[in-house]
């Protein structure tokens, strides 16, 4: 076996639903190089890729396509956030989950969005509210445990935070 | 309108442009409390600070050689007040 292509296969085992750039990065490959080891290991059925929210992630065998979804998704900081206040406090209001993260209503809004076409979070309508649950809580909390958020992706999420609070703020 | 004068309007604007950001800073920044929000305020202080420098090398109390270093520096110091606000702009999850 191929020795990038070991390390890439470990990387990928290791980061379910790291993403290209992140492989990369990581591994301190040229893009080229990846490329043709991530098609090889694809053709070989020791990973599965892809797209989710306009990326391509990668995963090792042995995860459903409910779990691939909610494993890129909880990649990202607020919706790992959200998910994990959720799994917290059960129940909650679309306000009070802002209201606890100290996010605006838009960030919950934009992640919520995402986990509930992914069937992470549901949605229930009540008294002309809405509350939001996890959909599938025990295996959430395992794959928000194996979820990994690099750096980068973090920065970007806390960039989004700061400028949706301070528009709120002089909205 | 000669180089002068269209110097001083521009600085006579960047001062009250950049006074009035850091005016409204401070009021978000007593409403919200928080970390980020006085590494903003910080950062747009220095844009003030920035005009500040601009009128003290017009007058001639600056050389022009301190003149560029204090701009950029204040430059660095704004990029750096924002990366602040941006790393400390996550609450940790509050646990149950």
């Amino acid at each position: 076996m191929n020795e990038t292509r070991q390390r890439i296969a470990e990387h990928v085992g290791a980061n379910p639903g790291v993403h290209f750039n992140g492989l990369v990065r990581a591994l301190d490959l040229a893009t080229g190089q990846v490329q043709y080891h991530v098609r090889r290991l694809r053709d070989e059925d020791r990973l599965v890729v892809e797209e989710c929210c306009g990326r391509t992630h990668y995963y090792p065998e042995g995860y459903d396509a409910w779990e691939r979804g909610a494993l890129a998704l909880l990649r990202r900081e607020t919706s790992a956030d959200v998910v994990a206040l959720l799994l917290a406090r059960g129940e909650q209001s679309p306000s009070t989950v802002a209201d606890e993260l100290d996010v605006a209503d838009s960030t919950v809004a934009y992640h919520v969005g995402r986990l509930v076409d992914h069937d992470v979070v549901e949605k229930r309508r009540e008294d002309g509210g809405v509350r939001l649950s996890a959909a599938r809580p025990a295996e959430t909390a395992e794959l928000l445990a194996a979820a990994h958020q690099p750096l980068p992706d973090r920065l970007v999420d806390r960039f989004v935070r700061l400028v949706d609070r301070l528009l709120e703020e002089s909205a | 309108m000669g180089t002068g004068s269209l110097l001083l309007s521009t600085l006579a604007l960047a001062t009250v442009g950049s006074a009035s950001l850091v005016a409204l800073a401070l009021v978000a920044l007593g409403r919200r409390r928080s970390l980020s929000y006085l590494l903003v305020t910080l950062a747009l202080a220095t844009l003030f600070a920035r005009a500040g420098v601009g009128w003290l090398t017009a007058s001639h109390v600056l050389l022009p050689s301190t003149h560029h270093v204090a701009e950029h520096g204040l430059d660095a110091l704004t990029a750096l007040l924002l990366l602040g606000a941006i790393v400390t702009a996550r609450r940790e999850v509050p646990a149950t």
